[in-house]
């Protein structure tokens, strides 16, 4: 499976990374440090052109050039993106992650603030396995209701 | 001729002495007949010289007449005595001629004149008629000095009404000059409306706000068309309200006009009221608009650089308090992955030199998240109005957001029937929140926290007490715990940042209340808040 991971701060990245493999779920990782990749990765476009499309959508809401907020209509107005699970993690506090994404009115399966600290990191990458296990395969179109 | 004259006077007769010889009559006709002609003499002299000096009496002339009468005859009594001696009985005749003459005219004249003369008033009448003339008079003179009384009466009657008139009209000189004066000073200007007529009188001040040349009359037209046209809405509908439904008719705007002569748009700020004619009845009909204006474009611009400055630095301190995080973050990551890299590197001292950067890196990120609540606890300053509700409901919210603490910590919480409230409920949750919060983190080891909520209305607020039987502080620094980040003990006993009482003074003061505190140390802290009454 792949993993896109849409996130502009390499730390990040990498933490990301290392809490999923320290979950032992193993996927491939694509990743777009800003949104306007994102949108060439999700649209085909080169230089990802031949790349798998996605099962699983890791995205943050503050990024350089397209914002999160974009990706995700994107995504959710995409016939073949639209069942993707999709995780928030963001540096905003929760109610304000929830605040812009509502909205959007568009459906996402997790919201997550990034934490500063290793171990809850750690923590996270078991509630994005968890997530992409409950929502995998589902169907969902955009403009349909609620947030986690 | 010389024999005429000596024919007249000759005297060939006998004189009277011839008859009268040796008789005593001659020596006593003579006598009596001079006696009698000088007297004849004297009477008319005494008549002219009275005519001469009397000529305003009426019928003056006819002492003339007598006069010469007189002479006469007292010509002829000398003719008598001359006769005695000398017979000039020519002459004689011929005096007596003229005597007879000047008698006859004389008493003709007198009985002509007789009824005019007997009609000349007589002295008693005259006198009478004096006498009533100077009674006359007298009352004239009586009357008079009456009325000059009366007049001098009247004049200082009018002196003191006028003098009274005066410091009136100086009393009302002064209080209107101080009227204009304060206006002026106050810039405000004055405006009259007659809705009937559809004129307006608007001193100089308004004009100037709308832009209108001093001599010009106005009418209702020229009012609304300089209203700028996105606020002529609001005018028309604020005003028709104050006609309509209001108790008193007052009414306040703000709205902008364009000036007629120089297209300037001026903020203004408009306090008026509705005259009504048969005020009181259900048939009352809007007769006149009054009121004051102020030019308050000056305030305006300020107003909006404030706000404008406002903005800014909130969305500075919004930026800041979020973006510093990241970079914080990375931080506080690197170091703890670092950490765990090199398990075995690391001695006692760089183990306790890497444990505070990961500490003070994770701090500064946490007392960014606080101070990122903080600048979020007021949003918009007119969004999020507070609303009537039970803040008995909210603290029960509060307490279930704190549940797990409250078990951790075994507390109790004692709470009396709460008001309502005019508030943002997440404002009030955010209040329970934290003090109740604070109570229970600042317990005495081995005392179970408890913690009282009550409130009271004192005048027009209600005041909330949140008491509990922790640890105190000394009320020296009461005023200082409300500060940003002040903590009053150490971090490892107590966690947190010091931001919660900051942020509950933020709240309260949003909403008009104030918030302080009692403490002693060892003998637990009392916080009270106050909030308006609905």
């Amino acid at each position: 499976m792949t993993t896109l991971i849409v996130e502009d701060n390499p730390l990040d990245v990498r933490m990301i990374r290392y809490a999923i493999e320290k979950e032992k779920w193993f996927t491939e990782f694509v990743v777009a440090d800003d949104g306007e990749k994102a949108f060439r990765y999700l649209q085909g476009e080169a230089p990802y052109g031949d790349t798998p499309l996605p099962d699983f959508v890791i995205l943050d809401l503050n990024l350089p050039k397209r914002s999160g907020s974009e990706v995700l209509q994107l995504v959710r107005s995409t016939s073949s993106l639209a069942h993707l699970p999709v995780a928030i993690l963001s540096s905003s506090p929760e109610d304000v992650i929830r605040d812009i994404v509502g909205r959007t009115c568009l459906q996402v399966e997790l919201l997550l603030t990034k934490p500063s600290d290793v171990g809850e990191y750690l923590e996270i990458g078991k509630e994005l396995r968890r997530c992409y296990e409950e929502h995998r395969g589902q169907n969902r179109s955009a403009g349909s209701g609620q947030t986690d | 001729m010389a024999d005429l004259l000596s024919q007249f006077f000759s005297s060939n007769f006998a004189p009277h002495v011839y008859c009268l010889r040796n008789t005593g009559i001659v020596p006593l006709d003579a006598a009596s007949d001079l006696a009698i002609a000088a007297s004849y003499m004297l009477i008319p002299a005494a008549l002219v010289s009275f005519f001469r000096q009397r000529r305003d009496l009426q019928f003056s002339w006819i002492f003339v007449l007598f006069g010469i009468f007189i002479l006469s005859c007292g010509f002829t009594h000398v003719m008598d005595v001359v006769t005695l001696w000398y017979p000039i009985y020519r002459v004689e005749a011929a005096v007596k001629v003229v005597t007879a003459i000047s008698s006859a005219g004389t008493a003709f004249m007198l009985w002509r004149i007789l009824p005019d003369l007997l009609a000349i008033p007589s002295p008693e009448v005259l006198k009478a008629e004096i006498n009533e003339r100077i009674a006359a008079e007298k009352e004239v003179r009586r009357l008079n000095t009456e009325l000059e009384a009366r007049v001098a009466e009247r004049t200082a009657a009018l002196q003191s009404a006028n003098a009274n008139l005066i410091s009136r009209e100086q009393a009302l000189r002064q209080a209107e000059e101080r009227l204009r004066l304060a206006l002026d000073a106050g810039n405000i200007g004055i405006w009259d409306h007659d809705l009937e007529a559809g004129t307006i009188v608007a001193d100089h001040r308004c004009r100037e706000a709308f832009g209108v040349p001093d001599n010009r009359s106005l009418t209702s037209e020229d009012f609304i068309t300089n209203v700028h046209s996105d606020d002529r809405d609001v005018v028309r509908t604020t005003i028709q309200s104050a006609m309509g439904d209001s108790i008193d008719g007052r009414y306040k705007l703000e709205y902008r006009t364009i000036g007629v002569s120089d297209n300037v748009i001026r903020h203004v700020h408009v306090q008026g009221r509705v005259l009504f004619h048969e005020a009181g009845t259900e048939q009352r009909r809007p007769l006149r608009l009054i009121g004051t204006l102020n030019d308050i474009t000056e305030y305006k611009r300020q107003q909006d650089a404030l706000l404008r400055a406002n903005h800014d630095l909130r969305q500075f301190a919004f930026a800041a308090a979020h973006d510093l995080q990241e970079p914080l973050r990375n931080v506080s990551v690197s170091l703890q992955l670092l950490d765990m890299r090199f398990p075995g590197i690391w001695d006692e001292d760089a183990r306790d030199l890497m444990d505070q950067s990961i500490e003070g890196a994770q701090r500064v990120n946490n007392m960014l998240k606080d101070l990122l609540l903080y600048t979020r606890v007021i949003e918009d300053e007119e969004g999020r109005a507070g609303s009537l509700i039970d803040s008995g409901d909210i603290l029960d919210e509060a307490l279930s957001n704190l549940k797990s603490r409250l078990q951790e910590t075994s507390a109790e919480i004692v709470a009396q029937p709460l008001p309502k409230v005019t508030i943002n409920k997440i404002h009030l949750a955010q209040l329970f929140q934290n003090l109740i919060g604070n109570a229970l983190k600042y317990h005495r080891p081995e005392v179970p926290p408890r913690v009282e909520v009550q409130a009271h209305r004192n005048k027009d607020k209600w005041q909330f007490e949140v008491r509990d039987n922790g640890i105190g502080f000394d009320p020296a620094y009461a005023e200082k715990i409300f500060g940003m980040f002040k903590r009053l003990n150490g971090r490892r006993e107590y966690p947190g940042n010091g931001i919660g009482l900051a942020i509950c003074s933020r709240i309260v003061a949003h909403y008009g209340g104030s918030i302080w505190a009692e403490s002693e140390p060892g003998k637990g802290s009392t916080f009270r808040f106050t909030l308006p009454a609905a």
